[in-house]
């Protein structure tokens, strides 16, 4: 809790949830006003200006609320008999009025209890074309995403399986050991992993990559039983490999510590093989690396792995009576002969799989759309694939060659507010560039494959500015987070209407 | 380059020449009072500059283009005989607004300038036509402040300082308590402070007043809190603002005068029943600002039973007409009603979900317009976090420390 709008954003800009309470507010405080979670005034009414400004930006506010004694120049207020300084923790309800001192925990409604929302939703169903799918990675996000509406799950992604703390060691074992694995396999072409002699580093991959097959199988199983038959699509592993491994400087200063403690000999040479490892694995540009098909490509047990996980929890739920419908995903394609090789490859696992099982799969093949050239080349692409899906979030930080987390930090800010953009691109699709590569490759993508099913996976998904794009250019659904499910329903719903119905 | 294009649109548009779907050329304001005026609602009368002509004025280097002020002329010579009275005349003298409007509405971020056309010897003349010093010398008091801080870049706190300060000497807690006497003191100081502030007096020629106002209001587009709202919320540097001129009408004649705000459904609920507030006595920034706390709308019928029963069913009129819940301020002058702006009123998310579908159950409104009706941003907010713990329990209640208006509905903790 803060008196002065200026204080509030700095201590919002320190990473603090904070509520602005002031005497009343002037439109000199608005920059505070925008920093803050909410408003409390002890002066003025519902149309006081704190009560206005915190109605368009959605935010809670409390106003007039007189048994407050607002000191700014001391830092301090008394409410209730105590003396509270600022920084204190408060919290409010706007909707009630009420103020209380210290921190209450807060939670989000569900829709089931908006009866009009229900209702306009509804009305919003049957007037959109685009479909509205969920990006989802778990069970829990799945049935939320339903509950909200979602129709689909435009992007399940495995990273955050395999980041599971309890689950990161078996991945680092493969991971770690993907590379000696892949020599291996090469050099002996018609072993089956187990049957001949083979070092214990690549007998360790192969273990791991068991346990994780399971782990898979089992958080796939769930996800489509929760989904009941709409589409799952899963995006293979993405993140380049080091994003599952400890820093390289953490390390560093780890075996720094064994030396210094004179660790036994054996534990040192295990931290150094370790590092070795990892710095192997290090990059100058790990969003531009070794990531994304690159690695099904390059380490081809990953991608067997998942997609026969995804066949096997299928099959075992068919075979159950459960429906399924799931949607095999790859990303950052850049060329046809990835895909194509990948398809090949894949689809012959996810054969032999449904076969040993006994069972039809009616799964789809397909990859995201992410990079310039992906876009470009989107017409070749489309022969291999019964799908895309736009990955904008890195189509926008390619077309642009901006890196995001610089951009948004440094310079974007002032790009927008100085007018050298109309907007964050990273929040309203660019209709100019990366819009025309997503319009591109869709008209490209149908010609060579009229049934090609197309959507957007990027937070994009969610912007009711960028979903109008979205039914401009013909997509087939959007995608977005489980919250935002709601208002792409409208936001579809308004594109549709403003189009002509 | 705008100046001497063929077929450019005339600089100055009266109440009677423009209508709602103006807003680009007039401002949400403008255009709203146009068709106001059209719907026969009692407007004061006024004019309109446009946002083209601010646009100009921004392209020219921050310069009137020519003859923009023998059209600001001639245009207030028309509403001199709308009111039967007279800008600069002594003798029942016309007091105007000059207000700020752009296409898309940006609440308290630019000037707006009030009781523009007084001066000393102005007030005097107002003073014997009212048969009330305290109200005229209020009034000037009034225009000195918001003229020096809107135009002449004052730093607003000195005012409060001196108010404050007589208030206390004066033992009076209330703006209307202060005698003739004080207020002359207060305007004396007021004019010191000023005149230290910046090294210049306001202009007594209300000529000279009413065409820097409008040169402010102009510049206040591009001031930097209006900057922030736009970039906060995605609005166009590139529109500018136009500028409205309109007679003043005054609340603060004594009790059956006043002023206030309605809104034609509660903006926080959506809940279909006239909601709004009104300060007897009082001029309009009296609510906006917060300052004092204002009573609920049902209790003017008791005051004022006649324009209070006018009043709603304009209010009624206003919704059918624009297909939305309006938010109305009024301001009535010695019991004559005057409405000074409608717009779409602004809402909380639950409550534009309930009005837009009450509205489709009346038959109001279809669903395809209820659909357009709400911000899709609105529905996410529906599902604003409220607090996990049950706010009845004893635990919960004992950190209860004060209780106000909710205005904007939500949990938050920081």
């Amino acid at each position: 809790m803060y008196f002065d709008a200026n204080r509030a954003v700095e201590a919002a800009e320190a990473g603090d949830a904070v509520i602005l309470v002031r005497p009343e507010t002037k439109p000199d405080d608005i920059h505070g006003i925008a920093a803050s979670v909410g408003i409390v005034t002890s002066r003025g009414g519902a149309t006081s200006h704190a009560a206005v400004v915190t109605r368009g930006m959605g935010k809670p506010c409390i106003v007039g609320c007189e048994a407050l004694q607002v000191d700014p120049d001391r830092g301090l207020m008394v409410a209730n008999g105590q003396t509270i300084k600022e920084g204190a923790e408060i919290s409010m309800d706007g909707t009630s009025g009420n103020v209380y001192l210290g921190y209450l925990e807060t939670v989000r409604p569900t829709l089931d209890k908006l009866t009009e929302a229900t209702d306009l939703l509804s009305w919003a169903d049957d007037t959109r074309r685009l479909g509205v799918w969920a990006n989802a990675d778990t069970p829990t996000d799945a049935s939320q995403a339903i509950a909200l509406g979602a129709e689909g799950i435009g992007l399940c992604r495995t990273e955050h399986m395999f980041l599971d703390p309890q689950r990161l060691p078996a991945v680092r074992r493969m991971l770690l050991n993907a590379e000696s694995a892949q020599q291996w396999r090469l050099a002996n072409p018609i072993s089956e992993p187990g049957t001949a002699e083979m070092p214990s580093d690549v007998a360790e991959f192969f273990q791991a990559l068991d346990e994780v097959r399971q782990l898979q199988t089992d958080d796939f199983t769930q996800i489509f039983r929760v989904m009941a038959g709409r589409s799952v699509i899963i995006r293979l592993l993405d993140a380049p490999l080091h994003e599952f491994l400890p820093p390289h400087d953490a390390l560093l200063a780890e075996l720094a510590e064994l030396r210094a403690n004179g660790a036994p000999r054996t534990q040192i040479k295990e931290k150094e093989e370790f590092l070795i490892l990892v710095e192997s694995l290090r990059e100058a540009n790990p969003m531009l690396g070794h990531r994304g098909c690159r690695l099904g490509l390059t380490y081809p047990a990953i991608y067997e792995m998942q997609v026969e996980a995804i066949i096997i929890a299928s099959g075992q739920l068919i075979k159950d009576g459960v429906q399924v419908h799931p949607e095999i995903m790859v990303p950052l394609t850049t060329t046809l002969e990835e895909m194509r090789r990948l398809r090949v490859a894949l689809t012959g696992v996810a054969g032999r799989v449904q076969q040993e099982m006994n069972v039809a799969v009616p799964y789809k093949f397909g990859t995201m759309i992410e990079t310039p050239r992906g876009a470009i080349v989107a017409g070749e692409i489309a022969q291999e694939s019964d799908f895309f899906s736009f990955g904008t979030n890195d189509l926008t930080q390619m077309a642009f060659g901006f890196s995001r987390d610089d951009a948004e930090g440094k310079f974007l800010r002032f790009y927008v507010e100085e007018g050298i953009l109309p907007a964050d691109p990273f929040t309203t699709i660019d209709p100019d560039g990366v819009g025309a590569l997503v319009a591109m490759a869709v008209e490209n993508g149908r010609k060579t494959n009229p049934d090609l099913e197309m959507g957007i996976c990027g937070e994009h998904g969610g912007d009711p500015a960028s979903i109008a794009f979205c039914h401009q250019v013909g997509l087939n659904y959007v995608s977005c987070s489980p919250y935002r499910v709601p208002v792409a329903r409208l936001a579809a719903a308004q594109a549709a209407l403003r189009d002509g119905g | 380059m705008v100046t001497g294009r063929p077929g450019l649109k005339k600089p100055v548009y009266a109440f009677s020449e423009g209508d709602a779907s103006m807003t680009a050329l007039l401002g949400g304001k403008g255009s709203n009072l146009c068709e106001m005026f059209r719907l026969g609602l009692p407007v004061p009368p006024g004019f309109v500059i446009s946002t083209e002509t601010c646009l100009e004025y921004f392209n020219l280097g921050n310069r009137f283009p020519d003859g923009l002020e023998d059209n600001i002329r001639s245009s207030v010579g028309q509403v001199e005989e709308a009111m039967g009275r007279k800008f600069g005349s002594l003798d029942r003298p016309l007091l105007v607004s000059v207000r700020s409007g752009a296409r898309v509405s940006m609440p308290g971020m630019m000037d707006t300038i009030l009781n523009l056309g007084i001066n000393d010897a102005i007030a005097q003349g107002l003073a014997e036509e009212m048969g009330d010093l305290r109200t005229a010398l209020d009034a000037h008091r009034r225009f000195l402040q918001i003229y020096a801080d809107g135009v002449m870049e004052v730093e607003p706190g000195v005012f409060e300082e001196i108010l404050t300060l007589h208030k206390a000497r004066a033992g009076v807690t209330e703006d209307h308590q202060l005698s003739p006497e004080t207020l002359h003191n207060v305007i004396a100081d007021y004019k010191s402070a000023i005149r230290q502030a910046t090294g210049t007096d306001i202009p007594t020629d209300p000529w000279d007043q009413l065409l820097h106002a409008t040169e402010a209001v102009f510049r206040s587009w591009n001031n930097p809190r209006a900057i922030f709202y736009r970039n906060h919320n995605g609005i166009d540097h590139d529109m500018g603002t136009a500028v409205t001129i309109m007679s003043m009408v005054f609340g603060n004649l004594g009790p059956t005068s006043g002023t206030g705000v309605l809104f034609t459904r509660n903006p926080a609920t959506g809940e279909r029943k006239v909601y709004g507030e009104f300060l007897p006595n009082a001029q309009g920034e009296d609510v906006v600002a917060g300052v004092r706390t204002p009573q609920p709308i049902a209790a003017l019928a008791d005051v004022m039973p006649e324009a209070s029963g006018q009043l709603m069913e304009l209010a009624a009129r206003l919704e059918t007409h624009y297909r939305d819940a309006q938010d109305i301020e009024f301001t009535i002058e010695n019991g004559r009603l005057f409405i000074l702006q409608t717009r779409n009123a602004k809402r909380t998310p639950p409550a534009a979900v309930k009005i837009a579908v009450d509205m489709v159950a009346e038959g109001a409104i279809s669903r395809e317009e209820a659909l357009l009706q709400v911000n899709p941003e609105d529905v996410g907010q529906l599902m604003v976090p409220q607090f996990k713990a049950d706010v009845d329990s004893g635990q919960v209640r004992s950190a209860l420390i004060a209780r106000g208006s909710g205005a904007s509905p939500g949990a938050a903790t920081g």
